[in-house]
């Protein structure tokens, strides 16, 4: 608790709030603009954060991820698109709400849904994760071996009827992380005799590419018209019988979200079709339940703000992420040269309890916009596209550069944005290049650890009984993920 | 999909044959995970060509809808913003780049992309080089 407080006085800081808020803002912007997800407002807005300090970097980073996930049902509320996946359920109700003249009311009571399971999970990330960190010290070599094998398998699980493509993607990641000097005895690999490429390709830049760069260039092929939003937002607070009417929906789906969010490889879209569905069963109103009900908002914004800290908690803890956001998380906190697991909770406490703080402030400080600015805010979803994308693709490129000041990074942006765009044309999943690259290096490395430890044997592997589970649990996420992809291919 | 995988399918057995002999000059630990992906990709391609037998044929490109056009020159405009970055700098030309890039994407209304350009290169400007002290690239005040 004293951690926490600690934690809280950092993040209550002048400085660091205000780029708190900053970054909050900045996420509901980008979550509210359909086609700008998540994962690309965090990947655009990382490098921003590195010239920080650690603390202000990272809490900046946490309100980038809360208020991008409660942007995306601005939109899914007032034009029927939800600006991020996570926000498609709240279309359903969301949308018929903003038909009956109740746009307000929608937005209202999704804010608050948001911040309840956002302050829900953020709650259990800071008080399981610490205890499981403290399970993971007595991990070594082997068993981190496991969890990044485990990681990887997580790949087959995330690219729903494409599972051998996913895995092949995630090969491409495992290549790409092996390019520069080898960690362990200094030997060149796949450098093509560049300099530039001695240290490995930049995380950020493949970062931007894939996720920024290549979703610019779909925008590109076709420029449809640009939504103009000119609803009368009054009403946005919710009356006390209409809060206590979802009170029992919000709670059971924050508990829904964060729980998904633990579970590598699942995600907010599905945490939310998960509690609306589960609403929609155990409501007296089920029935009506897309016709324009308040609970039909609550449900999924509760549970896809429950992610958020539900995701982090196997990234704190063990270091493996669970997706896309969570990956480039990671990957922020590794240029800032922390290293997440078990033992950052021991030597970085402060910075670990000042996330969490962060994390927690976030949804509180989005809950005051989305009840006091949103009329201004919702704006945003009128800014022509033809403006937009040409805007975003100077900040792919001004991101990657100031990395490392490099415009060799620049051509590595632009590469890994081409490749995106077109393995996104043949249907092969990006996302796991990216967990690939980061857990690539990890799992080599503890791979090579484990060997040096057992003197070459691989007996390591199968006689640690924590190291075994792990093995089996990977073999079976991806023997399962594509018996039921083969299964689902017969059925059609 | 059909033609799409096997090209798709064809490619990544160059690169894991490509990878399985660019390791051959490394020290034998080094080779050893960089070989055990290719011989990964290798297997996996092969499953996913045998994949593609039943699977239907689709489109990939959709030649009617997409705007290939449009996607190029905005590359190209890209490219050379890129290539003049070093030698011209952010700040001049950041607008230009923008104006152009706005003009092809959507004709007209040339106020409001004027405005634009410059109060994003601006807002881009100050938060980065003054606020945060993040260095731009090429030449800038």
């Amino acid at each position: 608790m004293e951690l926490l407080l600690h934690g809280f006085a950092t993040v209550l800081q002048p400085q660091i709030l205000l780029v708190l808020i900053a970054g909050t803002l900045g996420g509901i912007i980008i979550g509210s603009l359909p086609g700008l997800t998540a994962t690309m407002g965090v990947a655009l807005l990382t490098p921003l954060t590195f010239s920080l300090p650690p603390a202000t970097g990272l809490v900046m980073l946490c309100g980038i991820y809360c208020g991008a996930i409660y942007g995306g049902s601005i939109s899914a509320i007032l034009i029927r698109t939800p600006g991020t996946p996570a926000a498609a359920a709240t279309v359903f109700d969301g949308n018929e709400l903003a038909k009956k003249g109740l746009a307000g009311k929608a937005l209202g009571i999704s804010a608050i849904a948001s911040c309840s399971g956002g302050v829900f999970s953020a709650l259990c990330l800071t008080f399981i994760a610490p205890e499981l960190a403290r399970v993971a010290l007595s991990f070594s070599s082997p068993e981190y071996f496991a969890m990044g094998l485990l990681g990887l398998s997580i790949v087959a699980s995330i690219s729903g009827d494409y599972v051998v493509r996913g895995l092949l993607s995630a090969c491409i990641g495992l290549l790409v992380g092996l390019i520069g000097l080898d960690n362990l005895n200094g030997y060149p690999r796949f450098t093509l005799d560049l300099v530039d490429l001695l240290n490995g390709v930049s995380f950020i830049p493949v970062l931007i590419g894939l996720f920024a760069v290549s979703e610019a260039l779909r925008t590109t092929e076709s420029m449809l018209k640009t939504a103009h939003v000119d609803f009368k937002l009054s009403g946005v607070l919710p009356s006390f019988s209409e809060l206590r009417g979802c009170a029992k929906t919000i709670l059971k789906s924050s508990a829904i979200g964060t729980m998904i969010g633990i579970i590598p490889a699942t995600g907010g879209d599905i945490a939310a079709f998960l509690a609306y569905g589960e609403a929609k069963r155990s409501s007296k109103d089920g029935d009506k339940f897309g016709t324009g009900v308040l609970e039909g908002v609550a449900a999924p914004e509760a549970a896809n703000n429950g992610v958020t800290g539900g995701a982090l908690i196997p990234l704190m803890t063990l270091g493996i992420p669970g997706d896309a956001v969570t990956a480039i998380f990671l990957g922020a906190l590794m240029l800032q040269g922390l290293r997440p697991g078990p033992l950052l909770f021991k030597d970085n406490a402060d910075l670990v309890y000042a996330i969490f703080a962060g994390m927690l402030l976030a949804n509180i400080i989005f809950l005051l916009f989305g009840l006091f600015a949103i009329k201004y805010i919702a704006r945003v979803i009128n800014i022509p596209k033809p403006i937009l994308t040409p805007i975003i693709f100077i900040l792919c490129i001004v991101g990657s550069y100031s990395i490392n000041n490099s415009l060799f990074d620049l051509l590595i942006m632009m590469f890994f944005g081409i490749l995106g765009y077109l393995m996104d044309k043949f249907k092969f999943p990006v996302s796991p290049i990216v967990l690939a690259l980061i857990l690539g290096p990890m799992v080599e490395g503890e791979f090579r650890r484990s060997l040096l430890l057992s003197s070459g044997s691989y007996a390591i592997f199968f006689t640690r009984p924590i190291c075994v589970a792990i093995l089996t649990l990977t073999v079976f996420s991806i023997v399962g993920a594509y018996i039921q992809q083969r299964k689902k291919h017969r059925m059609l | 999909m059909k033609r799409g995988s096997i090209v798709a399918g064809v490619l990544l057995l160059v690169l894991a044959i490509a990878v399985w002999i660019g390791s051959a000059s490394f020290t034998s630990d080094s080779a050893y995970f960089p070989r055990a992906v290719a011989a990964a990709m290798l297997v996996l391609t092969i499953l996913m060509l045998m994949e593609n037998r039943t699977v239907r044929d689709e489109v990939v490109f959709d030649w009617e809808k997409f705007n290939y056009r449009r996607t190029a020159i905005i590359f190209v405009i890209t490219s050379v913003y890129l290539v003049l970055l070093a030698y011209v700098g952010f700040l001049i030309t950041t607008p230009i780049c923008l104006l152009l890039m706005m003009q092809v994407l959507e004709k007209g209304d040339w106020k409001l992309k004027i405005l634009s350009s410059v109060i994003t290169t601006a807002s881009i400007y100050v938060v980065f080089q003054v606020m945060l002290d993040v260095p731009l690239p090429g030449w800038s005040f």
